[in-house]
C-alpha cells in the first residue's frame, strides 16, 4: 500500500535525466497528433525538441531572447499562413504544438520545467477534439502517463531511482479514478455540437446523399468507413432481408434520381398495423454522417423518439446526426397494401418519354407480356448485363446507352434503368437508396454495414401487394445480396464473373490464407472493443445523463443544478484525500505537530528545512542562515530533541513548547 | 560544534564525555587531520563492535589501530596475515611440557585487548574463520579446552581494496561481523604539511601516555547502553531498512542486526558528542560506516557502498 510521503523540493535544477523525461513526453504528446498537422510543423516542433536535448546533454548554449522573439513570430507567421486563422480546431492546436517547442526551449528555472508539463496535458487534451474513440483514449491515456511520470521525475530529489517516481505516478493516477469517473458522470453534457467548436469540427463525411445519378454509390465501393451497427434481439435474419433503408427518391429527369419535394410526417401509428409476420426487434448504432436521415430495415413498424416518420417508410432525426447516436427498432418482413392516391400515382409515373427509337421499340414488346416486372428482370439475366465496380462513362441518353451499348454497371445503373422502364411501362415506382447486407462480427455478436455496403433497389407499386421490393441487381450479380459486398468485390478482385460461379467455386476462391483469417478476427475483435466503448463510454449523453441525474432525484435537471452537483463531488472526493492525507500525517503527537508549525513558520520564510534534516542539523541551519532567529529557535530545539528523543513525558514542558512556537515569529526579510 | 543548548548529563557521573574527548585528542595528536575518522573508531569500540579498515597502504591504519590501543591503555597484538598463515598462528598452540609432563596451552597473539589483523583477505579463508570464529564467540576453543579472550577485545582488520590477486575477499557473512567499515583516506594538504615536518608517528607512539585503563573503558561502554534512544529514534531506524528493502537499486534489504548495530554505534556516537540521547543526526553519522559494507547495488555498475547510503539517508525523511 502506497503511503504519502514527505518529499521535499528540489533543492538545484532537475538534471539531464529528468529533462530528457520530459523531452520523451513531448514527443509522445506530439505523436498523438501526427495524423492531423501538418509535416513542416512536426518536423518544426521535433527540431525545437532535439536543440533542448543538445542544450541539456551536450552543453548547447541557450537561444539569446532574440532568436527566441524571431522563432515565435515565425510560429505564429506560419500556422496564419497555413490555415488562415489561428482560431479554430487544428490552428489551435498548430499553434499549442508550437508553443510547447518553444516554451520546452527557453526552459530556465524550474517553474519552466512545470509549465511544459502543463502544456503538454493540454497538447494531450487536445486529441479529443479530433476523436474520441478507443484508441485516442488508450494513446491519451499512455502519454498522460508518460507525462506524469516525468512530473515526478521533475519533483523528486535527483537521487531518487526512476522506478520511485513510476510509483508516485501511479499511486497519482490511481487516485484520481474516482475523480475522473465523477467528472464523466456529472460534467454538464450539452446537446449539439461539442465544446461550441468551429465550423471545422465536423468534417464532411462519406455517405449516401439524396441525388442519385449513375455512379455516385460507386465513390462509396471503395469506403471501408463503418455506416452502422446493428444488435439483434434474436437470430440474425437472412441475408436477402438485409435491406436497410435510407432514402426513398421518387422523382426524375431521365437520368438523376432526387426525394419528392413535400417532406410530410407521416403517423407511425400506421405502420405497426400493416406489419405482415414475425417483427424483428434491433438496435441501430448510427455513426455521425451529418445528415438527418437514419437507417431502418425493411420494413420499419416503430419510429425512435429522436426521429419521425416520413412517407416511404423514411425516419428522419430532428437534427443532423453530428455524433453517434443509438435507436431501437422493429421491422416486418412484409406489409400488407396500401391504397396509393391519384396524385402519389402520378408522381410515380412521371418521366420524360424515351429518345431513343430501340428503347421505345424493347418497352413496346414488354408491354405485351403478361408481367413485365418478370419480363425485364429476365432481359437482364439472359443477356449480357454485367456488374462492375468501375462502370464506363455514360453520355447522352442513360437508358439507351446503358441498355445498348455499355450493359456495365453498378447497383445504381440497374436500379436507375430498371425504375424508368417500370414508369414506360405504367408501373408505379421508385428508387430506394440505403444498404444492403453486412458483415457479421462473431466477436461482438453485432452487424457491421460499412459505407461500401451502399446499395440502390427498385419498389414497384402493384395492385394487389403495394409497393414491391425488386432487386434488379441480384438479377446480373446475385452474389451481392447473398454473399455480400466484401465477398462480391473478393470475387471481381480474383477476375471471377458474378453470376457465372457455382458456390463451391466460390467458397474455394473466398477461402483466404490463414494468416488473413487470423488479421479479419483481430480486426472483429477490435471493431467489437470499439463498439463496446462506444456503446458504455461514448453513449453516456445529455439523455443519459439526465436519466442518470433523475435517478438521484433531481426533478428537472439544469445544467447549472448539475455543475453545482458536479463541483461538489468533485470537492467532496477531494476532502476524503486531503483527510486522509493528513490523518496519517498529523497522528503524531503534540509535539511533533508543535515542531511542524515551527518549521512551518521558518518554511515561509524560505528557510525549508529538508525531510532528512535533524533538529540539531536544522539549527545549524538556521544559525547560518538567519542568525537572528537563533536566540529564539534555540530553546524551541532543545525542548523538541528533549520531549521526542529524550523518552521524556512532562506535560509542563509540551506546554511550553507550544507556547514558544505559537509565539515564534519570523520577520520577512 | 554547538549543541543547541541540550541539557548534557553525564551518564556515568564521573566525566565520560570528558574523558573520551581527550582520547580524541591523544589520537589526532598522531593521526592529524582526522577527527571524524577517530571518532567514528573510537564508537566502534565503545560499542563493542569490530572495526574494518579499508584503505591503500601508508594512510595510518597501522598506526590508528595502534594508537588507540595505546591511549585506551589496553594491550596490543599485531597479526600479518599471509597465506601460509595457519590458525594456530593466530590462537596458539598446546606445547608438551616434559616437566609438568602434560600440554600445556601458549596462548596466540590473539590474547590481546586490540588485535590488528593486518590485510586480512591476504590469508586463507581457514585462518580468516578462526579469527572471525573468535570475535564472534569471544573464546578460543584448542585441543578440547575453551580459553576465554581478554575483556574488552577488539579486533582492528585493514585490508587493501586494490590488488584484489592472490587474496581471499571476505566474504558478506563475514563483513557483516563487522560493526563499522572505515576509510582513513589521504589527509588535507595543512595535516600532510605538518606530518612531513614532524618526527616519525612510531616514535611519538613510543611517548604517548595512556589516558585510561580497560577497567575504565569497560565502564564507559556500559554507559554507552544506557543513552537513551527513543521510539521516535527507532521509527527513523526502521524507516530507512525498510527503505533499503523497497529500493529497487539495492540487492538486498539490510538485516535486523544491521539496524541493531547502527543503533548501537549511533549511542555510542551521541556519548562521544557528550548527549545522553540519540538524535536522528547521530545515526546519519555512523550510518555510512555501519551500512556501507552491507549494502550491494542490484546492478554491477552501480555506486559504491559509501554512496548508496548517502543516496539512501537523502531519499528516507525522518519521522
Amino acid at each position: 500500500m502506497f503511503e504519502f510521503r514527505t518529499y521535499r523540493p528540489p533543492d538545484r535544477a532537475p538534471d539531464r535525466h529528468a529533462a530528457n523525461g520530459l523531452l520523451l513526453s513531448a514527443l509522445a504528446a506530439l505523436a498523438l497528433h501526427t495524423q492531423r498537422l501538418p509535416v513542416w510543423l512536426m518536423l518544426g516542433v521535433c527540431s525545437l525538441i532535439a536543440w533542448r536535448y543538445l542544450l541539456e546533454n551536450y552543453s548547447w548554449r541557450h537561444p539569446p531572447r532574440l532568436v527566441r522573439w524571431c522563432l515565435l513570430l515565425a510560429a505564429v507567421v506560419a500556422v496564419f499562413n497555413t490555415y488562415g486563422t489561428l482560431l479554430g480546431r487544428e490552428a489551435g492546436i498548430s499553434l499549442l504544438a508550437l508553443l510547447v517547442g518553444l516554451k520546452i526551449l527557453e526552459i530556465r528555472s524550474l517553474r519552466d520545467y512545470f509549465v511544459s508539463v502543463f502544456l503538454l496535458y493540454f497538447l494531450t487534451l487536445g486529441a479529443f477534439l479530433f476523436s474520441q474513440s478507443l484508441l485516442t483514449a488508450g494513446l491519451a491515456m499512455a502519454v498522460a502517463v508518460v507525462t506524469t511520470a516525468a512530473l515526478a521525475r521533475l519533483s523528486l530529489p535527483n537521487s531518487l531511482p526512476i522506478s520511485e517516481g513510476l510509483r508516485l505516478t501511479m499511486a497519482i493516477l490511481w487516485r484520481a479514478i474516482p475523480i475522473m469517473l465523477v467528472m464523466y458522470l456529472l460534467f454538464p453534457r450539452i446537446q449539439g455540437s461539442l465544446w461550441g467548436l468551429p465550423g471545422d469540427a465536423f468534417d464532411a463525411r462519406a455517405g449516401l446523399s439524396d441525388t442519385v445519378t449513375p455512379g455516385s454509390i460507386n465513390a462509396l465501393s471503395s469506403s471501408d468507413a463503418v455506416a452502422f451497427r446493428v444488435d439483434f434481439a434474436d437470430q440474425m435474419p437472412h441475408a436477402r432481408q438485409l435491406y436497410w433503408r435510407s432514402l426513398v427518391l421518387s422523382r426524375t429527369d431521365g437520368n438523376a434520381w432526387s426525394r419528392a419535394r413535400d417532406p410530410v410526417t407521416v403517423n407511425a401509428d400506421s405502420w405497426l398495423s400493416r406489419g405482415i409476420g414475425k417483427p424483428i426487434d434491433y438496435t441501430v448504432d448510427h455513426e455521425a454522417t451529418g445528415h438527418r436521415w437514419l437507417v431502418a430495415m425493411d420494413v420499419p413498424a416503430t419510429v425512435p423518439p429522436e426521429a419521425v416518420a416520413r412517407p416511404g417508410y423514411i425516419l428522419e432525426a430532428k437534427r443532423p446526426v453530428h455524433q453517434r447516436f443509438q435507436y431501437a427498432m422493429q421491422s416486418y418482413p412484409a406489409q400488407s397494401a396500401e391504397p396509393l392516391t391519384s396524385a402519389a400515382h402520378a408522381l410515380h409515373l412521371r418521366t420524360p418519354r424515351p429518345t431513343s427509337v430501340r428503347v421505345q421499340t424493347l418497352i413496346d414488346a414488354w408491354r405485351r407480356e403478361p408481367d413485365p416486372v418478370l419480363a425485364v428482370l429476365r432481359y437482364l439475366r439472359e443477356q449480357d448485363f454485367g456488374y462492375t465496380l468501375t462502370p464506363p462513362l455514360l453520355r447522352g441518353d442513360f437508358l439507351d446507352e446503358f441498355l445498348f451499348v455499355s450493359r456495365r454497371g453498378y447497383c445504381e445503373h440497374y436500379a436507375a434503368a430498371f425504375a424508368t422502364l417500370m414508369r414506360h411501362l405504367g408501373l408505379p415506382s421508385r428508387l430506394v437508396v440505403g444498404y444492403q447486407g453486412g458483415d457479421w462480427n462473431h466477436a461482438g455478436g453485432y452487424l457491421v454495414v460499412r459505407q461500401a455496403d451502399a446499395h440502390a433497389w427498385v419498389e414497384v407499386w402493384r395492385e394487389e401487394r403495394g409497393w414491391t421490393r425488386v432487386d434488379p441487381t441480384a438479377a446480373v450479380a446475385p452474389e451481392r445480396v447473398e454473399l455480400g459486398m466484401n465477398a462480391l468485390k473478393a470475387l471481381l478482385e480474383q477476375g471471377a464473373l458474378p453470376g457465372e460461379l457455382a458456390p463451391a467455386a466460390i467458397r474455394a476462391l473466398l477461402e483466404g490464407s490463414w494468416l488473413a483469417r487470423q488479421w479479419l478476427h483481430l480486426g472483429m475483435f477490435w471493431d467489437a472493443a470499439n463498439t463496446a466503448w462506444n456503446r458504455w463510454v461514448m453513449a453516456y449523453g445529455p439523455e443519459r445523463q439526465q436519466r442518470f441525474l433523475r435517478s438521484l432525484g433531481f426533478e428537472a435537471p439544469s445544467w447549472a443544478q448539475v455543475a453545482a452537483t458536479l463541483i461538489i463531488g468533485v470537492a467532496a472526493l477531494l476532502l476524503v484525500l486531503a483527510a486522509t492525507l493528513l490523518w496519517t500525517r498529523n497522528k503524531s503527537d503534540p509535539v511533533t505537530a508543535a515542531y511542524r508549525r515551527f518549521c512551518a513558520k521558518l518554511g515561509r520564510s524560505g528557510l525549508v528545512r529538508r525531510a532528512d534534516e535533524g533538529p540539531l542539523d536544522f539549527y545549524h541551519h538556521i544559525l547560518t542562515a538567519r542568525p537572528e532567529l537563533a536566540a529564539d529557535s534555540k530553546p524551541i530545539i532543545a525542548l523538541y530533541v528533549t520531549l521526542r528523543y529524550g523518552n521524556v513525558a512532562r506535560a509542563d514542558l509540551v506546554d511550553q513548547l507550544r507556547g514558544r512556537v505559537r509565539r515564534f515569529r519570523v520577520a520577512h526579510q | 560544534m554547538m549543541d543547541a543548548g541540550i541539557k548534557k548529563v553525564d551518564l556515568a557521573g564521573h566525566g565520560a564525555a570528558a574523558a573520551l574527548e581527550r582520547v580524541v585528542a591523544q589520537v589526532g595528536q598522531v593521526i592529524l587531520g582526522k577527527t571524524d575518522t577517530i571518532r567514528l573508531a573510537l564508537s566502534c569500540l565503545l560499542a563493542r563492535g569490530h572495526l574494518l579498515i579499508e584503505d591503500i597502504p601508508g594512510v595510518g591504519k597501522t598506526t590508528l589501530a595502534h594508537t588507540l590501543a595505546k591511549v585506551l591503555g589496553l594491550n596490543f597484538s599485531r597479526i600479518q596475515f599471509t597465506s601460509d598463515l595457519l590458525p594456530a598462528d593466530i590462537l596458539g598452540v598446546s606445547v608438551y611440557d616434559t616437566d609438568s609432563q602434560s600440554f600445556r596451552f601458549h596462548p596466540g597473539p590473539i590474547f590481546a585487548s586490540v588485535v590488528l589483523a593486518d590485510e586480512i583477505n591476504r590469508a586463507t579463508p581457514k585462518a580468516q574463520s578462526a579469527l572471525l570464529e573468535a570475535m564472534e564467540e569471544n573464546q578460543v576453543t584448542a585441543e578440547g579446552e575453551t580459553h576465554a579472550l581478554p575483556r574488552p577485545f577488539f579486533v582492528i582488520a585493514t585490508q587493501n581494496p586494490r590488488h584484489q590477486i592472490g587474496t581471499f575477499p571476505l566474504p558478506e557473512s563475514q563483513l557483516d561481523r563487522f560493526l563499522m567499515r572505515l576509510d582513513v583516506g589521504f589527509p588535507s594538504q595543512e595535516a600532510e604539511r605538518k606530518l612531513l615536518r614532524a618526527i616519525d608517528r612510531r616514535m611519538l607512539l613510543e611517548s604517548l601516555k595512556p589516558s585510561m585503563d580497560a577497567h575504565r573503558f569497560t565502564s564507559l561502554q556500559r554507559t554507552v547502553d544506557r543513552v537513551v534512544c527513543s521510539d521516535a529514534l527507532l521509527d527513523y531506524v526502521q524507516a530507512l531498512l525498510n527503505a533499503t528493502r523497497e529500493a529497487g537499486w539495492l540487492m538486498h534489504g539490510l538485516s535486523p542486526r544491521a539496524g541493531l548495530s547502527l543503533v548501537r554505534a549511533a549511542k555510542a556516537w551521541a556519548l562521544l558528542s557528550a548527549r545522553e540521547l540519540v538524535l536522528p543526526e547521530d545515526v546519519q553519522a555512523v550510518a555510512v560506516a555501519v551500512f556501507g559494507h552491507r549494502l550491494q547495488a542490484a546492478n554491477s555498475d552501480g555506486d559504491e557502498g559509501n554512496e548508496m547510503v548517502e543516496r539512501l539517508l537523502r531519499s528516507v525523511p525522518i519521522p
